[in-house]
Order: structure tokens, then C-alpha cells, then sequence
């Protein structure tokens, strides 16, 4: 029998006088990888949080190795050979790749100065392992997501861990970056280094895992080996029901065209981008990382200026619109960096919900009704199962990463949008949430609205969509109706025009 | 997204202003030069340098807190403050061993010194251990700062000379020995800034505390230390003005933050905290500031004038901090 690496007994949590953690027991096995899930707010964060050092549990003990474990920051963390890829990214941007690496311990000369050289040679020789090509002296702010949280994730090894925990590390990497993250797990394990792996994405956790477990509202409700679960287990387990369908459908009709762009140029990543979509629609745009997807729909929305080409909206020309015009016209955009663009952080989930909508919201005297935007906040976080403590003190930062982005969504669906474009609509959200989202994307589209999303999921865009484009190399590579949809031929137009990242 | 399109708005126009706010220095120069004859003069060159250099301590000290994302509007009065109990301890000195001496320049700058990281000490601890709002927190300590000096003074003239404390009258080659210490000082605060431990944590922390946090970098403990270095410039500042001076009256150093602060802006130091560095944009920012000051006296301009042009001052600086500026001076 293989030893336990890593016991927790009893550890219970509670943030502001509300309890998000209620006893948890769990043993993780030495060298084993061990998947945890469960939904967005379950606590699995904070967990971690708890054992990378970074919270205080207010109950309950840890052992690591046999040895009592009682960490006081992250520090202890460190000395005890635990490391943590924390959910979002925690590099400073104003610093250079090399400093970012170093930061907690920076390789010191006779004076106490800070040895660039050096640094900069360490970290192009770290880098490597991880085929992470960047020049050390580079601006954290200058690098794309992916290059990011690969960094992120390399500045996390760099302690010789015994423990690595990954709390959802996937969620702004490329295929070939998470592929790449992959053989950097099976490496690991291979040394005998254990690992606690926190995904939504059942399928990487059945690909990595030996043991899985499950948490709910802050209980631990199962521990078992991979291979005695199933998919639709785990879930019932998650949720505590049963899902049904994984994409659910609605009886709609589609009408005339809304939107229409034509030979689109912005920017350096599109190039030639045309699409028309109509009401009703559900037009997904697949496209692989840098094939200028998001950047079409920032230049539809009027975030970034056109070089090229024209857009028609309702019949009459929309061009040169900026965001704001973009907004009262009627469109939506959901962006793909909500954590930056989408939310306020330190005001109110309340607040942030009625962001959009607020103008609408003010009767004649500018006064806003404030009854009324209390209702719509209250069943918007109903539609989406959003959880939230109390919506007018918790502040958007206390939420859990996956009910962050359902308040970006939910701000912008109850401003009714006639056109709704979504950049990655549900990464970071758990099944049921995802659920929840492709029904408002189906009641959208119902109500006459059209829908625009982007996703890298493809089986997401086929489950939804009525008609996938897809792009590549800033250009159209090919568009599929519904009955026609086949992953190989999508794969295929993607590929077409090279991955060129 | 804000600061997105900000960044995008300064891609377009960039190429305007990338010179702009030399542009407008020059002209200001040639102004200047054709209404005085002695302003486009060494010596006057040499004068500006000399009144910019106490003030440049501030602005090295003030690099630290608007490293953080901080400010210390209690500069100025902090530089009054430390200036009065600095001359008063030297002028009982004097009195008991006689004027001048090493002893009396050992103990006055010291007691500067103290003062001015004491007043930096519980600014600090206030703002973090608090979370009093930076600007509030200093603001109400001006108030405080200035009372005090005034209650010390009795509001009348305090001579500093009289004690033998004349650092100005020191002459390394063309310029006083102030300069030279000053040069000093702003060499080590930027080493200290950019190649120790504790300067890149705060410049990091600067840009995302959460994360520093989460890292492990004691924030608490590096703020407050940012808080004591700005405190301890200003004094230090102060008692070498106050050398130049010759004397204290209630006036003195009144509002030198809103020299201090645009100066640091000016060079680069973002208001927003995590950018920028000492050398060499906060040089040239004092020294540019110090040169319009200059010109507007040999103009002989309204004196309220003056006031007119700080203001502006600290609008271009801010502005283009807001912008995110990159031009040449950054
Ligand atoms: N700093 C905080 N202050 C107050 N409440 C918090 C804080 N952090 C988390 N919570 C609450 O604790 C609960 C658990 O959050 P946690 O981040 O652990 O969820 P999670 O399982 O990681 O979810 P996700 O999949 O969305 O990341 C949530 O209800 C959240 O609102
Ligand atoms: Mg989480």
C-alpha cells in the first residue's frame, strides 16, 4: 500500500461569518495525480488556498509527509515542497519574464544587487524545459495569455516540489501549450511528485488522473480511483442530480439578416474576415489561438478600429462605431478577459450586474429605480445559479472564479441585447453553469435575437451553433451549416491556414 | 478595457507629443532667454541645479511611495517641520560649544533625518495598518506638520545660518557641496530601486499586491519601510533647503509636494504605482520644473503667476501619466 503524502482532517473555512469549507477530510496517495471537482463556488479554491498557505483554515489539521503541517503563509508552503499555480494569473506585468521567475528569491551579488545577467541566463535555461520561448528581458505585459500562465506555471516548479497543486491551469492555454503542460504532469509524476489537478474539463481529468474527488457546497462527497467512475457519475456527484442533455434545444425560427460584415481588416491578426448573421442565429466562430477570432469580434464591436472593409447593421452602414454607440445600438460583447475587461473588482456583485443595463434603468429625472434593478440582479443570479452570499455587500472580488464570469454574462444578458457576442462564454464554469449559459443562449436566439460565439471548444460550437465559420490566419477558411457538422472537416479549414501562434 | 484603449488612443497620436513636453520646455527656454540676458548664463544654470537639489531628495523619496501606487502630500509641510526641529536642536548646540563645526551639520541633518522617517513612519503605518487612503492620511498630517512647526516658531523668522550650518558655502569645484550629496543620494536610491531585493518586490507589489501577497513578499512591512524612506528624504530635503535659505519663515517649503510629485510624474513615475524609475526621467522632471520657476522670477512675472504655472504643471504631468505617456522624457 502506497502512504499518503498530504492528510487533511476536519479543515473547516469561513469567510466573513459565512462557512464556504465544512470539515474536509482527504488523503492524497504519494506520486499519485489526484483530480478534484466539483462546482463553481464548491470551495475547491479555497482549499487549496488553505493548503498552499495562503489562508488560514479556521479549523482542522494538515499533516504532510506524517508530519504535522501548519502553514503560516505561502512561504511555509514553499519550505514544505508544496507549489501552487494559483487560478488566475499572479505575475506582475510591469516586471520582465527573468524578474518574475525570481521575484521571492533574486540571485544576489557581493552588494546585494540584483544579478540580471545571471537571472536572465537561468531563466532561458529553465524556459527551455518548458519550451517556453520568450526573451528573459521581455515585459510580462507584452506576452499573449498562453505564454503567461506557462510562465506562471514554470515559476511555480521552480521550487523542487513535491506537491504541485494546478487550480484550473488550462483555462487561456493553446492546445499545443496544454499538450505541452501535459508531458510537463506526466514528467512530474514520473519523479514520483504528486499532483492535485482542478479542472471543469472532465475529460483532461479522467486523462490524467488515478483518484478523484468531488466536492459540494464545501463537503467532500467522494474520494475513488479514476477508472471506478464515469463521467455522468462524477457529475450527478458534482451537482447532485442527474443531467440529462449536455445541450439542451429549443423550437426557433431564423429570420432576416441583422449583421453583416464584409472583407474586415484590423490589426495585425485580421486580415480578410467576412461573415452575415441573422435573427435567430447561433453563428459559432471556430478558430485556432491567433487566428484572429477574438480580434474580429473586439473590431465588430468597435473596440478596435477596421483597416479594411465594411459593416452593415440592420441594413445601413456601422462602421467607424465605437464601443459605446456599439451598446446602444443593441449589441453585446462578452469578452474573453473577464477578469481584466469585464468586471469592477472591488464594488459589488449587485453593482456590477446593473452596469449595462443602469441607463435604462433611470426614470425621467435621471433617478434610477432602484427596486426595480434589485428584482433583475435577483433573477439574474437565479437564471444563472450565480453563487453569491449577498449581493450588495460581496464584492465581485470574493467570488469564486467561475461565478465572476457568469456576473459578466448575466450583466450583459439582462440588457437584452439584439446581438449577443460571446469570446469563450464558458471557460472556468462548471457543467451545470455551462448548461445554464447554452440555455440563455437558446432563449436569446428564441427571442429573436442573433448570437455570435467564440469558442475553442469545438464540441461546444456543434452542440449549440446553427452555423460554425471557422478562421484561420485572420481569414474565412469555411463555414458549415448544422447538418453538416463533422469534426474532422472544422479541424481541417482551421488547420488550413497553419497555426501560426 | 479603459486602460486598453488609452493605450490604443496613445498609439495614434504618439508621434504628436512623443517631443511635446520638450517642445514646450525649449520654448519656454528661448522665452525666458530673450526677456533676461542673465538667464541663458552658466552661472544661472549652475543656480537652477543648486534649488533643484533638496528637492530632488523628495522626489527620490516620493519614487518609493508612488512605486506602491501610494502618495505623501506631507512633503512639503514634513520638509518645514524636520527644517525647524533640525535648527532648533543646532541653534541650542551652538549656543552650548559655539557655532560651526562638523558637530553642528552631524547633529542637524540627523535630527532632520529622524524626524522627517518618524513622520514617514506613522504616515505608513496609519495607511497600511489602517487602510487610510494614502492622500487623506497625508493630507491631514500636512495640516498636523505645519501646526506644529508654527507652535515651535512661534510663526517668526528662525535664523539657521547664525549656527554655522552653511552646507551651501561648501564648494566642490563650481557647485556647493549640497549638489554633490544629492547626486549621491539619487545614484543610491535608484541602485536601490532597481537592483536590490527590496526595490523590485516593491515595484512589484506596486503592480499587483494580491499577488505579492499570495507570494509570500511582506507588502505590510515593505509599504510602510516606502513610507520611512519618503519621510526621511523629505527632512533630510528640508534641512539642506533650509541651509540654503539661511533662515525659516512659516512659508517655507510650503506646497514643494506639488513640485515634488509633478516632478516625479513628469520622469515617468506613474501615479498608478509599479513604473518608472530615478534616473533619469525624475531628474530631469525637477530640474525642468526648477528652470520655469526660475525663468518666471527673472521675468520678474506676477508672483501669482507662479501658482498659475504649477497648477499647469501638475495637469500636463497627470494628464499624461493618464494617457499612458511613453514619450522621450520615459
Ligand atoms: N476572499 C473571499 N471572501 C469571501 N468569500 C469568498 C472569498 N473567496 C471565496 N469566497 C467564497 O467561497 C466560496 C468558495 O469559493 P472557491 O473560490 O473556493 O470556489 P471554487 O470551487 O474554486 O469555484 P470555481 O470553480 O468557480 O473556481 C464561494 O462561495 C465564494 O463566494
Ligand atoms: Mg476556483
Amino acid at each position: 500500500m502506497s502512504t499518503d503524502i498530504l492528510t487533511l482532517k476536519g479543515i473547516r473555512k469561513s469567510f466573513f461569518g459565512t462557512e464556504v469549507l465544512h470539515g474536509i477530510d482527504i488523503s492524497i496517495r504519494k506520486g499519485s495525480v489526484h483530480g478534484l471537482v466539483g462546482e463553481n463556488g464548491a470551495g475547491k479554491s479555497t482549499l487549496m488556498n488553505v493548503i498552499g498557505g495562503v489562508f488560514h483554515a479556521d479549523e482542522g489539521e494538515m499533516m504532510v509527509d506524517g508530519k504535522p503541517y501548519l502553514p503560516q503563509s505561502p512561504k511555509d508552503a514553499q519550505k514544505a515542497h508544496i507549489a501552487f499555480v494559483h487560478q488566475e494569473l499572479n505575475l506582475f506585468s510591469n516586471l520582465t519574464v527573468a524578474e518574475n521567475l525570481f521575484i521571492e528569491d533574486l540571485p544576489l551579488g557581493a552588494f546585494k544587487q540584483v544579478k540580471y545577467k545571471q537571472m536572465e541566463k537561468e531563466t532561458i535555461k529553465y524556459l527551455k524545459d518548458f519550451q517556453v520561448n520568450v526573451n528573459p528581458k521581455t515585459k510580462v505585459e507584452n506576452l499573449s495569455m498562453g505564454v503567461r500562465q506557462s510562465i506562471e506555471i514554470a515559476k511555480a516548479l521552480i521550487i523542487n516540489a513535491d506537491v504541485v497543486i494546478f487550480d484550473e491551469p488550462t483555462t487561456s492555454l493553446t492546445k499545443v501549450e496544454k499538450d505541452q503542460l501535459f508531458r510537463i504532469i506526466a514528467d512530474l509524476k514520473a519523479r514520483n511528485v504528486t499532483i492535485i489537478y482542478i479542472s471543469h474539463i472532465l475529460e483532461d481529468v479522467f486523462e490524467l488522473c488515478d483518484d478523484i474527488s468531488v466536492l459540494r457546497d464545501g463537503s467532500l462527497v467522494a474520494t475513488m480511483p479514476a477508472e471506478e467512475t464515469s463521467r455522468d457519475d462524477l457529475i450527478s456527484l458534482m451537482v447532485g442530480r442527474k443531467l440529462e442533455n449536455v445541450y439542451p434545444t429549443v423550437e426557433k425560427t431564423i429570420g432576416e439578416e441583422v449583421l453583416r460584415c464584409e472583407h474586415i481588416a484590423s490589426g495585425p491578426l485580421v486580415k480578410d474576415a467576412s461573415l452575415s448573421l441573422h435573427r435567430g442565429e447561433i453563428l459559432g466562430v471556430f478558430g485556432l489561438m491567433g487566428s484572429g477570432r477574438t480580434e474580429l469580434m473586439r473590431a465588430l464591436f468597435g473596440l478596435d478600429k477596421l483597416s479594411g472593409g465594411e459593416i452593415t447593421y440592420k441594413g445601413k452602414p456601422f462602421t467607424h462605431h465605437t464601443p459605446k454607440q456599439a451598446i446602444e445600438a443593441g449589441i453585446a460583447f462578452v469578452t474573453e478577459d473577464r477578469r481584466d475587461e469585464g468586471l469592477l473588482m472591488p464594488k459589488p456583485v449587485e453593482e456590477n450586474l446593473l452596469l449595462v443595463h443602469l441607463p435604462a434603468l433611470a426614470g425621467k429625472l435621471g433617478v434610477v429605480d432602484r427596486k426595480k434593478g434589485e428584482d433583475l440582479a435577483d433573477q439574474s443570479i437565479e437564471a444563472l445559479h450565480t453563487k453569491v452570499q449577498n449581493k450588495k455587500t460581496q464584492m465581485a472580488c470574493n467570488l469564486s472564479g467561475g461565478n465572476q464570469q457568469k456576473v459578466v454574462l448575466g450583466k450583459w444578458i439582462m440588457h437584452e441585447p439584439e446581438v449577443l457576442i460571446l469570446d469563450e462564454p464558458t471557460r472556468g464554469v462548471d457543467v451545470g453553469a455551462k448548461y445554464e449559459i447554452y440555455t440563455i443562449i437558446q432563449e436569446r436566439a428564441k427571442e429573436q435575437s442573433c448570437v455570435l460565439v467564440v469558442s475553442s471548444e469545438m464540441e461546444e460550437l456543434m452542440g449549440i451553433c446553427d452555423r460554425i465559420v471557422v478562421m484561420s490566419a485572420g481569414r474565412m477558411a469555411g463555414e458549415i451549416e448544422r447538418s453538416e457538422f463533422e469534426q474532422n472537416s472544422i479541424m481541417e479549414m482551421a488547420l488550413a491556414g497553419g497555426e501560426k501562434a | 478595457m479603459n486602460e486598453k484603449t488609452a493605450k490604443r488612443f496613445n498609439l495614434s497620436w504618439s508621434r504628436l507629443y512623443e517631443y511635446g513636453v520638450y517642445v514646450i520646455f525649449l520654448l519656454m527656454v528661448i522665452v525666458f532667454a530673450f526677456s533676461n540676458p542673465h538667464f541663458f548664463t552658466v552661472k544661472n544654470a549652475i543656480l537652477i541645479v543648486e534649488q533643484s537639489s533638496p528637492l530632488m531628495l523628495g522626489v527620490c523619496g516620493m519614487a518609493f511611495v508612488l512605486m506602491l501606487g501610494g502618495i505623501d502630500i506631507s512633503a512639503g509641510a514634513n520638509m518645514y517641520l524636520s527644517a525647524v526641529t533640525s535648527a532648533l536642536v543646532m541653534q541650542k548646540f551652538a549656543a552650548a560649544n559655539g557655532p560651526g563645526g562638523p558637530a553642528v551639520y552631524l547633529i542637524g541633518i540627523s535630527t532632520a533625518l529622524l524626524v522627517g522617517a518618524a513622520i514617514g513612519l506613522v504616515n505608513g503605518c496609519f495607511i497600511v495598518k489602517f487602510k487610510m487612503v494614502p492622500f487623506i492620511m497625508t493630507l491631514a498630517m500636512t495640516s498636523v506638520l505645519t501646526g506644529i512647526g508654527l507652535i515651535l516658531t512661534k510663526a517668526e523668522l528662525l535664523p539657521v545660518r547664525a549656527s554655522g550650518f552653511q552646507p551651501s558655502s561648501i564648494r566642490v569645484g563650481p557647485v556647493s557641496m549640497v549638489v554633490v550629496i544629492v547626486l549621491i543620494f539619487t545614484v543610491v536610491f535608484h541602485y536601490l530601486l532597481k537592483y536590490t531585493v527590496y526595490g523590485r518586490q516593491l515595484t512589484a507589489q506596486g503592480n499587483n499586491e494580491e499577488a505579492a501577497r499570495k507570494l509570500g513578499i511582506r507588502t505590510e512591512r515593505n509599504a510602510i519601510i516606502a513610507y520611512v524612506i519618503c519621510g526621511a528624504m523629505a527632512g533630510f530635503g528640508g534641512v539642506l533647503s533650509a541651509g540654503q535659505v539661511g533662515a525659516l519663515s512659516s512659508n517655507f517649503a510650503k506646497g514643494n509636494e506639488f513640485d515634488i510629485i509633478p516632478a516625479a510624474v513628469l520622469g515617468g513615475i506613474s501615479l498608478f504605482g509599479g513604473k518608472g524609475s530615478i534616473l533619469p526621467g525624475a531628474v530631469i522632471g525637477i530640474v525642468l520644473v526648477n528652470t520655469i520657476t526660475n525663468g518666471l522670477t527673472m521675468m520678474a512675472a506676477n508672483p501669482y503667476v507662479y501658482t498659475i504655472v504649477r497648477g499647469v504643471i501638475i495637469f500636463i504631468a497627470v494628464m499624461l501619466d493618464s494617457i499612458n505617456y511613453k514619450g522621450e522624457l520615459r
